[in-house]
């Protein structure tokens, strides 16, 4: 366990080196959107949409830096860097959660409007496993063959994403609808990141045994 | 007392470590007993490897000059002056044999080849 | 080909065998003499890095096995923790100042000496609050020594260490391998490269790879001595002599090769023939012409 925590140590140096490029993609994707829908809960929505799309940036920052070369190097082992990671991964996904939930509380109290908890705690819960669903596909993809052979996995949570909404309904109202009748299920929020984590260890276990047997 | 190589010599590094060394402890400049830089100290110093040195000082033992006793070092012996003398009265030989072949090649008479020594001695002992 | 050695062996490579496809490396056998500088030679491609790769666990090998002596036993693969490595290309992320590169490397070597790595740093003029990506191709390559040497190894692997440094900062390198040899006398070096005058003086073994194959070995003297530069007109070039020598290279009737000294009989007066150095080893012994060793 403390060679994971070691890594999660140096893997928040690495991602804090690039943060200013993670943040600005971030940023760009919650101002376009809150301009599309500025519905309060929506801006948790937002917020774990950009932590999909900015997931893939540990892996960019290791092939700019032939990171992968200096983690084999050091006496870590492979797996740890790979739970390492995803422990890191899941850190981020959780904070950027929580700065939606933060930012969504602010704006209901700029428009004088009360916050539609369940709504919001919904939102919250979905994106959660939405996210824990996409980087469980595209995480094992970057472990196995990096980041350049692998950029189009940079596209899997729009593709999830709209898999889901045409799924769900021709127009956004609709879902909205649907969510709110869910929202009445109190437990139902709880399920979607417990199920989410499942995914996510799977996928762990997964990319331990793939990067284990990669070739650097 | 400093060894100093030379690159372009074309006389192999563990020789000239070798030579150095030997006309230090024939000159009395290393007296009896005294020890050596370490193989590892050596090699660091000169930037050349283990197995140069390690060949250097083997060569001065099998000379009889100086001890490498495991574990301890390298420890220059008494210098046995019959032994030393007579070893180099041997090179000389061979030496002064080769000369002598230039020499008849060349058609250089006994006289001038007697010159050339004078010369040489002279020029050695100006430095 | 004489691969045997009376010191231990630091590391033990047996039946060592990687696959590309269009590049097969081994199957290799070979010793790494403990407390000595080896240096491994071959061309591009002869498969140097592949080598260190398998040996690090960077490439899983499809088969045979690399050993290394630990607590008095021989046991599998490497121990990272005592081994520093130095790569021809940086792995360290541009952003990071040295002194961050160093705190995010320290946590994991447990014999981590911060008063070493600003030592170096400051003997080879490196800022230590330098962003790594404004550093020059000489002081990246001296930043990823003194990060290695920093984490107190007892094993020194180098790929390519001196390749793209100015005859002053290779001067600099050397002089801290020679400062680690004489550190402690287990302390090894292996050290792979294409600029061979390092080798000649602070090399004590020699190792040269050709086509993914281990050619030669031994200590560097005396695999030297086993060779010889033969050059002279073709016409002076018997039957025998032709098939004798290795890489053999004809330009406007003129002849070069290297022949193994067995063979310097074969060879009439108006033949050169020379030493031969680690240079003309890598260059002939890599062609596959000739084919007595």
């Amino acid at each position: 366990m403390s060679g994971v925590l070691r890594f999660v140590r140096l893997d928040i140096r690495v991602q804090q080196a690039t943060l200013r490029t993670t943040l600005a993609v971030a940023g760009l994707l919650a101002v376009l959107t809150w301009v599309v829908t500025p519905l309060p809960p929506m801006i948790v929505a937002i917020c774990t949409f950009a932590a999909a799309i900015v997931a893939v940036e540990p892996f960019r920052a290791d092939e700019r830096g032939r990171l992968d070369v200096l983690y084999a190097v050091l006496p870590v082992g492979r797996a740890e860097v790979v739970w390492g990671r995803y422990l890191t991964m899941l850190g981020v996904q959780v904070s950027f959660a929580a700065v939606g939930v933060l930012l969504a509380v602010a704006a209901a109290a700029a428009k004088a409007q009360p916050l539609d908890a369940g709504l919001t705690s919904l939102v919250l819960a979905a994106g959660l496993a939405i996210n824990a669903l996409v980087l469980a596909i595209q995480t094992p993809v970057l472990f196995r063959v990096g980041y350049a052979r692998a950029r189009w996995v940079a596209f899997t949570p729009i593709m999830v994403i709209m898999a889901i909404v045409a799924l769900a309904g021709p127009s956004g109202l609709n879902l909205l609808r649907v969510a709110s009748a869910l929202a009445a299920a109190a437990w139902l929020p709880a399920l979607f990141p417990l199920a989410g984590l499942v995914a996510l260890a799977l996928s762990a276990l997964a990319s331990a045994r793939l990067y284990g047997r990669r070739d650097l | 007392m400093q060894v100093i190589l030379s690159q372009t010599s074309g006389i192999p590094l563990y020789e000239q470590i070798t030579e150095q060394l030997r006309a230090a402890i024939l000159r009395g400049e290393l007296a009896e007993g005294t020890q050596l830089t370490s193989l590892r100290q050596l090699a660091r110093d000169l930037r050349v490897s283990l197995i140069t040195t390690t060949r250097a000082y083997n060569d001065l033992a099998a000379s009889g000059l100086i001890a490498n006793v495991p574990g301890r070092g390298s420890y220059v012996l008494a210098v046995d002056r019959e032994a030393a003398r007579a070893e180099a009265t041997r090179a000389l030989r061979d030496q002064l044999g080769r000369a002598v072949g230039t020499a008849v090649t060349a058609g250089i008479e006994p006289a001038a080849l007697h010159l050339l020594l004078d010369e040489a001695w002279n020029e050695q002992h100006d430095h | 080909m004489n691969n045997t050695i009376t010191e231990p062996a630091a590391i033990e490579i047996r039946g060592l065998r990687k696959d590309y496809g269009r590049f097969r490396l081994g199957p290799i056998d070979l010793d790494l003499p403990a407390g000595y500088v080896t240096g491994l030679v071959g061309a591009n491609g002869a498969g140097k890095t592949t080598l260190l790769k398998s040996v690090l666990g960077l490439v899983r090998p499809d088969a045979g096995s690399v050993q290394q002596a630990r607590d008095g036993r021989a046991l599998p693969g490497i121990d990272l923790a005592g081994t520093g490595v130095v790569f021809d290309q940086l792995t360290v992320i541009p952003e990071w100042t040295a002194r961050g590169a160093a705190a995010a490397i320290a946590p994991f070597c447990p014999r981590w000496d911060a008063t070493l790595f600003a030592d170096l740093l400051e003997r080879f003029r490196v800022a230590s609050d330098a962003r790594i990506g404004t550093l020059s191709r000489g002081e990246g390559t001296k930043l990823s020594l003194a990060l290695a040497l920093a984490r107190r190894p007892g094993l020194l692997i180098l790929d390519e260490p001196t390749s793209g440094l100015d005859p002053s900062a290779r001067r600099d390198v050397i002089d801290v391998f020679a400062e680690f040899m004489a550190a402690d006398e287990r302390h090894t070096i292996l050290f792979s490269t294409h600029i061979t005058s390092d080798l000649d003086r602070i090399a004590d073994h020699l190792r040269v790879l050709a086509g993914g194959q281990l050619v030669e070995a031994g200590p560097l003297a005396e695999v030297l001595e086993r060779y010889a530069m033969v050059r002279g007109p073709s016409a002076a070039l018997s039957a025998p002599a032709r098939a004798a020598v290795h890489g053999l290279r004809e330009v406007n009737g003129v002849f070069d090769a290297l022949v193994n000294v067995r063979h310097t009989a074969l060879f009439g007066p108006e033949v050169l023939i020379e030493p031969a150095g680690i240079d003309d080893l890598v260059v002939h012994l890599g062609r596959t012409e000739g084919s007595l060793r």
